[in-house]
């Protein structure tokens, strides 16, 4: 109770309040603008988080995450160009209205639809995360260590179009974890280079592969005059839906919500994959199926519920277990720990004044999101006429202040340098940057806990963790999240065939 | 071999090759630190090598996960590289807040885009920004050089 107050009192102060509000905004900009993700939104905001409060830093990353969901619906339903992977099925009934002449009911439909997903996945995180937590109040460096490995198994869900590909990426955050100095002070791969002695900086390495690597893509398009926006939609009419129509769809949202909550806590599925089934679900169960991809209502509040739902369950396993089921949420972590706080019991617990606060700030995010996107959604499309080459030199520079602010540290401006370069290439060569993350972040992890855990055993570390339940638990959990990836991928593919090309497409985004 | 399936089989050298350079090092390397680092490096040899030997074995047709790449396509995003690199290294020389009233407008420039007044109005926005959020509110020293 008495952290509950302190959470109350960390949530209203004029910083975490501007986070907040900061994070609502940027988010359903970052959202709506086709090309930059809520991953590339927070890598790049993370060090402006670094000389701040961190219950307001993390208030507004998480503000930062739900927000950016909802603001690619918006792109979505005006301009039939999804500004996340997540809003692609919202496309296949948002544009239709749109053209109809219905943009903006769509948008209050889109708006209403995210804010009760969003809601509800708040209060899943406020009630499973402190019981979850709990259980990792029995782990030692071997439980440790298996869910480090856990987490790499996530890598092969992180993928994309080759599992291979991906695995290689992971292997990549793998061995830029190794430099620096191993747990017994080896100076390793550090080529006698002072700088390197720290290791390879989180941040500036995901600046690089997510901002740094977006501006040299975006540099193909040098000459060709081309903007993000396609043409701009006639915004008349009422936004919030009828009331009629509102109640006939709450059973629908709260249903694709719960949905929603579900798919984000398990490892790897994220909004892409809920926003699918939560469309799927809402037209098998639909007394109009036929009129799924012309303009139904149910078509956009099922994903939308859907989508924003996983952000709240997807930061459940982050939280308490330290397991970063997305790009989003392994970036996510990233922010955690530059403030000091490492995912488990004691955040809710030591840290449990700010986590507490964070889950509050997280719930009225999604309230504020609500009021904000009626109040400003319909202009916020207007964001992606912003001209690229007027866009490309401001991301550019405040990647490198974002990678030099963390440290003011001149070194780790060339790292997020590199990392750009390799990101690039990475894209190109079909290899995907999110999985370096996960191995950047879980490698090191990985490394000082076998190195106690081999030392806890006293001999070989197989039989020592076969002692252990728990130990047994995780390994069993590693070899079912082996098989995720295979069962998420046929699931993602029977709803995209079913439902066109828009979800095929949004894998590119 | 097709174009796909090459750039998969250098990818996949270049990646065995480090895995290797990797693997020779951690042996020398002290107890504590070998076993870990053995295990990394020998997945990272392993992966580059499955990749290099699939894109043999399937050398006639197209990789599936990624498109040709052509010399022409990346000259472009070389060279924004490269002003990138040279912004990085001018923060030292110049200063953060002259190499990026610099570097912003070159690079819009050099993007195509040619509206003085817009793009006057970015830069000293986004500059502005920067000193009031870093400089005056975070206290953040940013890069000085010889002019600022």
């Amino acid at each position: 109770m008495e952290a509950l107050l302190s959470a109350i009192a960390n949530l209203f102060t004029i910083n975490s309040l501007i986070g907040l509000a900061v994070g609502v905004c940027g988010g359903m900009v970052i959202g709506a603008l086709p090309g930059l993700s809520a991953t590339m939104g927070i890598a790049l905001l993370i060090p402006v988080t670094y000389g701040m409060d961190p219950s307001a830093a993390l208030i507004m990353l998480a503000s930062i995450y739900t927000s950016a969901i909802y603001g690619g619906s918006i792109s979505a339903i005006l301009i039939h160009t999804p500004g996340t992977p997540s809003s692609a099925a919202t496309c296949l009934d948002g544009y239709p209205m749109t053209q109809k002449g219905e943009a903006l009911h769509a948008i209050g439909l889109s708006t209403v639809s995210s804010c009760i997903g969003g809601f509800i996945s708040a209060i899943a995180l406020l009630v499973i995360a402190p019981l979850l937590a709990r259980i990792s109040l029995a782990f030692s460096s071997s439980e440790y260590f298996l869910i480090a490995l856990f987490g790499l198994t996530l890598i092969a869900s992180l993928a994309g179009k080759s599992v291979l590909k991906g695995l290689i990426a992971g292997a990549i955050g793998l061995v830029a974890g190794l430099i620096g100095m191993s747990p017994d002070a080896y100076a390793r791969f550090t080529f006698k280079m002072p700088a390197l002695l720290g290791g390879v900086s989180l941040i500036p390495a995901m600046i690089g592969l997510f901002s740094i690597s977006q501006v040299m893509t975006q540099a193909e398009e040098r000459g060709l005059g081309h903007t993000t926006v396609k043409e701009e939609a006639v915004l008349a009419g009422r936004f919030m839906p009828p009331w009629k129509e509102f109640i006939g769809l709450v059973p629908l949202i709260l249903k694709c919500s719960v949905v929603g909550v579900l798919v984000g806590i398990l490892p790897g599925a994220g909004g892409d994959i809920a926003s699918w089934v939560g469309l799927n679900m809402a037209k098998s169960g639909s007394k109009t199926p036929e009129l799924f991809g012309t303009g139904h209502p149910e078509g956009i509040a099922a994903p939308e519920a859907a989508n924003n739902a996983v952000t709240g369950g997807a930061l459940i396993p982050l939280l308490t277990l330290g397991i970063p089921g997305s790009s989003t949420a392994a970036v996510l972590l990233g922010g955690l720990t530059i403030h000091g706080m490492q995912p488990g019991y004691q955040l809710f617990d030591k840290y449990a004044d700010i986590t507490y606060a964070v889950i509050l700030g997280f719930m009225a995010a999604n309230i504020l999101m609500g009021l904000v996107g009626w109040a400003v959604g319909r202009h916020v499309v207007k964001v992606s006429k912003v001209p690229l080459p007027l866009l490309i030199p401001c991301i550019t520079v405040f990647s490198i202040l974002g990678s030099y602010a963390a440290s003011q540290n001149m070194t780790d401006v060339y790292i997020a340098v590199i990392f750009g370069f390799i990101g690039y290439l990475m894209r190109k060569y079909g290899i995907p940057p999110a999985p370096v993350v996960l191995g950047l972040i879980l490698g090191p992890m990985a490394d000082s806990h076998f190195y106690q855990a081999t030392r806890m055993a006293g001999g070989p570390l197989v039989p020592y963790m076969l002692s252990r339940p728990i130990s047994i638990v995780i390994m069993l959990m590693i070899l079912a999240a082996l098989f995720a990836p295979f069962i998420s991928k046929i699931v993602a593919k029977r709803y995209q065939a079913k439902f066109g090309e828009v979800g095929e497409a949004a894998e590119d985004i | 071999m097709t174009r796909t399936r090459l750039q998969d089989f250098v990818i996949g050298l270049v990646v065995a090759a480090v895995g290797i350079f990797g693997m020779v090092n951690a042996i020398k390397m002290p107890d504590g630190t070998r076993p870990y680092t053995l295990v990394v490096t020998v997945i990272f040899t392993a992966l580059g090598s499955l990749v290099a030997v699939r894109s043999i074995l399937y050398a006639k047709t197209e990789s599936h996960d990624c498109k040709a790449v052509t010399i022409k396509e990346m000259i472009n995003p070389f060279f924004a590289f490269l002003m990138v690199v040279a912004y990085a290294f001018a923060l030292t020389a110049i200063g953060f807040f002259v190499s990026s009233a610099i570097f912003m407008p070159v690079l819009a420039l050099w993007m195509g885009y040619r509206k003085p007044i817009p793009l006057i109005c970015t830069t000293a926005g986004m500059l502005g920004f920067i000193y009031i959020l870093f400089v005056y509110q975070l206290n953040v020293t940013l890069p000085r050089g010889i002019l600022f």
